[in-house]
């Protein structure tokens, strides 16, 4: 798919601690685990600018905000992210400005 | 990458290895988070990073260098006398105070010069390639342009804490 972003996320290190980093940062559904960017910086209930303008800025993307864990074994977890490629918000608002008519 | 400085931050034990490839625009990057730290890397994009997004040419596109040289795209100059249109004596006055401070302050060129949206992917890579092996003279530049205007640019320490 050559309009969507691959993403690739590794953690390594201690089990117990992967454990916790799921904990914190994770959702854990009945068989998959994900990564949600909400749980490190929620978004707050009325952004200023919109929920797309806010995710975009603070997460990087507004489609899709969750990492699907790919692989998991001892000492390393590896998940994995595909997300629309992003419309270039800053090109497309900032080029009308010099030629207002 | 906000996001990840939050977990290298939060799990400084742990090694956080992340790769981002978008095809649609010849981007990629890697990062590498350590001890509560998050780094630019040149990202490694292996089979198992083909075979799990089923991507076969983009990563090696992205790394090919281009058989010919490609000519600079010419940047559209404004015509002869556009700012000689009739101005207030304090917006002229203002330009020409800008352009005299600006005199000295070299433009960035990357190597093909037009929109990001119709580069191809090695193209995009030598102007990435371009923009990280400048990054150090560009910041020293802007350095040293903000210290005649009496500011001081710091990017670590005090400076970097008062600006996040």
């Amino acid at each position: 798919m050559s309009n969507f972003v691959h993403n690739l996320l590794t953690v390594t290190g201690k089990q117990a601690e992967i454990g916790a980093f799921i904990q914190r940062f994770c959702v854990e559904q009945e068989d998959t685990i994900e990564l949600s960017y909400g749980k490190a910086l929620p978004m707050p209930r009325a952004p200023r600018g919109g929920q797309v303008a806010w995710a975009n800025k603070h997460w990087g993307t507004a489609d899709a905000e969750t990492f699907i864990v790919e692989e998991r074994e001892d000492g390393r977890l590896t998940l994995a992210l595909q997300a629309p490629t992003p419309r270039p918000w800053r090109f497309t608002r900032s080029t009308p400005k010099p030629f207002p008519r | 990458m906000a996001v990840y400085e939050i977990y290298s931050k939060a799990f400084s034990s742990l090694t956080f290895d992340a790769k981002c490839l978008d095809p649609a625009f010849g981007v990629a990057y890697g990062a590498i988070g350590r001890n509560g730290a998050f780094t630019l890397t040149e990202p490694v994009f292996d089979e198992a990073f083909e075979a799990l997004f089923e991507t076969q040419v983009n990563a090696g596109e992205l790394f090919s260098e281009p058989a010919a040289e490609p000519q600079p795209t010419p940047i559209p100059t404004a015509p002869q006398g556009f700012f000689e249109l009739p101005l207030s004596p304090l917006k002229r006055s203002r330009y020409r105070s800008l352009q005299r401070r600006l005199a000295d302050y070299p433009p960035y060129e990357p190597p093909i010069r037009t929109n990001v949206a119709y580069l191809s992917a090695a193209e995009g890579r030598r102007n990435f390639d371009f923009l990280m092996k400048s990054k150090a003279e560009r910041l020293d530049h802007l350095k040293a342009f903000l210290a005649k205007e009496g500011i001081v640019l710091e990017l670590s320490g005090e400076g970097a804490d008062r600006s996040s």
